[in-house]
């Protein structure tokens, strides 16, 4: 076989199937992303480039934008982190028992993804105020939530929960019970059973809930404003600094923050990706 | 060990009861079938000994001791899940190790100890040298191997297994087994296994326990089961079964409107009653003195050394099923439309 028929052979892009369609969805796919995403991601990209390069990294490393860079990705993290914990627990208790208002409390789990996110946080606000609902005792207790990097994880939490039980139920819910019991015959504790039975069949389904509110919380802007107080290099989120730097007519350092904040979500979002990826072929999937 | 279960009743929610005051009882290093339709109630109680469901009323004794309050984990059972329930994350080694990793620490067996272990279960059920293939990459008939083996790693007091190759093809399912009758005699464990595959119950069973709608119907070695079924529908169950509506009369049966018996010398109260025989038990005759049946061959079917064959008989609403063997000299002269005659050589009759 001659060598060109070979390379042919490898980068044939699909394997023959018997389901139709290929050439048309993937058409689909590549013009639908072009345009719903890359125009609008690239027109960033493009403009950042016209920066040029030393003007653009004193913009995106200037001592105001790292920090509320590290605020904006430190606090999605950690809420993203109590997200997957809590989250599936919430997920845990709404598949595996039945109790009244178990319906209720289900359709719940969705309202951060209704409620206007001002309105969150607004109400976040309120409550957490050294003189709110919540605020008064844990102030009393030293503690202030209000207008700190807390507050900002307190409303990233709130917007990236249903991120997290929504992927995690149905699969808790597929979740083949024979398995919970086979581990029991053999002896294993409940605990043990959580631990090395059913967390591993869990793990692809919650990184995607931990990436997803991750992201939602990299990129949230309306629920932590009022929450956060907005004081730089203490509480002053990245999104936040963009629309100051709009305000201020400075599209040259929107741009440059904007740019940076792609990039650092585009490497964690591929990284969790491979790791699922990594972890659903090991699980079987692949 | 010794399982006895005594009057157990189990009821899911909604429906009819599962186990209807169902008593049996194990006895120590035998293979026991538990042979049933679906829905008889069999799987239910094979979960009730493993732990993995409560009996609303009834006793359950491990070797004489009341084992209905252990939980799963202590009763140390072996059980084998129907579609195997293996954990997919884990390689094959991992899956049999699991029970003694799962141990709590004081009992539990070193690393080497525990692969050392694993390893000799595998070389048991000839899986050597899949170890470190994850569940997905095997066949059924390997995954329910690899199901055994984490089952028997540790060192269960009874082995329970439901419907172990009710998932897999005819081939595979006769040579496991097989093999599973060889592995039973080998370690002698305790041995219950659930089954709706009559074949299956007699040709692997010491004894075979026949359970229908909650209850157990009979309890026998299979040749016993087989050949004197207890009640009509064991024998239906264990086999084909020709059912015949007679009138007893002076320990002859009649078919309706008949004169000449169908059989004589039963010790059977004078009345209506249904007899019972099994294809195989009905031969061909010439002699038309004695009792017999004469009617038409309607389907003759050829199977491998016998001949099948459906027979009108005026007075009867179904068709007489006979199988022929094809060492009987008049087998070829049986043709579609043709009157033949023919005797029971074996039948049963059930008190109703």
């Amino acid at each position: 076989m001659p060598p060109a028929a070979i390379a042919a052979r490898r980068w044939r892009v699909r394997a023959p199937s018997v389901l139709p369609g290929f050439g048309l969805t993937l058409g689909f796919t590549l013009t639908y992303l072009t345009l719903i995403v890359f125009v609008p991601l690239s027109g960033l990209a493009w403009h950042s480039a016209t920066l040029g390069w030393e003007n653009f990294w004193s913009l995106a490393l200037a001592p105001r934008t790292v920090q509320a860079l590290r605020i904006s990705f430190g606090t999605a993290l950690i809420a993203a982190i109590v997200n997957a914990i809590f989250g599936t627990l919430v997920a845990w208790v709404l598949v595996r028992y039945r109790f009244p208002g178990r319906r209720l409390l289900d359709a719940a789990v969705d309202l951060p993804f209704a409620l206007p996110t001002a309105v969150a946080g607004i109400a976040l606000a309120a409550l957490y105020a050294p003189n709110g609902w919540i605020g008064q005792p844990l102030a009393d207790l030293g503690l202030t939530v209000a207008y700190t990097p807390v507050g900002i994880v307190v409303a990233l939490v709130f917007v990236g929960l249903p991120f997290v039980v929504r992927t995690v139920q149905p699969v808790l819910q597929d979740l083949d019970r024979e398995v919970e019991e086979a581990a029991a015959t053999l002896g294993a504790s409940r605990a043990r059973t959580l631990r090395s039975v059913i967390l591993p069949a869990l793990a692809p389904a919650l990184l995607t809930g931990f990436a997803l509110a991750f992201a939602r919380g990299v990129g949230e802007y309306g629920s932590v404003i009022f929450i956060a107080g907005n004081i730089p290099f203490v509480s002053e989120i990245a999104p936040l600094l963009i629309v100051i730097r709009l305000e201020e007519f400075n599209t040259a350092a929107a741009t440059a923050i904007g740019a940076v904040m792609l990039m650092l979500s585009f490497g964690l979002l591929l990284l969790i990706n491979l790791i699922q990826g990594w972890s659903r072929r090991r699980f079987g999937h692949g | 060990m010794d399982i006895q279960v005594h009057d157990i009743r189990k009821a899911f929610d909604g429906h009819a009861a599962a186990l209807n005051g169902l008593s049996l009882s194990v006895t120590s290093g035998e293979l026991l079938a538990l042979l049933g339709p679906s829905g008889s109630g069999k799987t239910t109680l094979l979960r009730i000994i493993a732990g993995l469901e409560t009996p609303d009323s009834g006793r359950l004794l491990f070797n004489g001791t009341d084992a209905a309050h252990r939980s799963v984990q202590e009763r140390n059972v072996g059980f084998v899940f129907q579609h195997y329930a293996l954990f997919r994350h884990m390689t094959v080694a991992q899956n049999v190790g699991f029970g003694l990793a799962a141990r709590p620490r004081a009992r539990r067996p070193s690393r080497p100890e525990i692969r050392r272990r694993s390893e000799e279960l595998l070389a048991l059920v000839q899986l050597q040298g899949l170890e470190h293939r994850y569940p997905t990459q095997l066949s059924g008939g390997q995954r329910q191997r690899v199901a055994l083996a984490r089952a028997l790693a540790v060192e269960p007091t009874v082995l329970l297994l439901d419907e172990p190759f009710g998932a897999l093809d005819a081939k595979v399912r006769k040579d496991l087994r097989r093999w599973l009758r060889d592995l039973h005699d080998h370690t002698g464990h305790t041995t219950v296994f659930v089954t709706h595959d009559q074949e299956e119950a007699l040709e692997l069973s010491d004894r075979v326990a026949i359970i229908n709608a909650g209850r157990v119907e009979q309890v026998g070695r299979p040749s016993e089961v087989y050949l004197t079924p207890a009640s009509a529908f064991v024998c239906g169950f264990m086999g084909a079964c020709n059912g015949l509506p007679v009138q007893v009369r002076d320990g002859a049966a009649f078919l309706n409107g008949a004169t000449r018996p169908v059989a004589d010398g039963l010790r059977v109260a004078d009345g209506p009653t249904v007899m019972y025989a099994r294809p195989h038990d009905v031969a061909l005759t010439t002699d038309d003195t004695g009792p017999g049946l004469c009617g038409i061959a309607e389907a003759v079917r050829v199977a491998p050394g016998l001949l099948r064959v459906d027979m009108a008989v005026p007075g009867l609403d179904t068709r007489l099923e006979l199988d022929i063997p094809m060492s009987d000299a008049h087998w070829t002269a049986v043709r579609p439309g043709q009157p033949i005659q023919v005797r029971l050589t074996h039948c049963h009759v059930f008190p109703s």
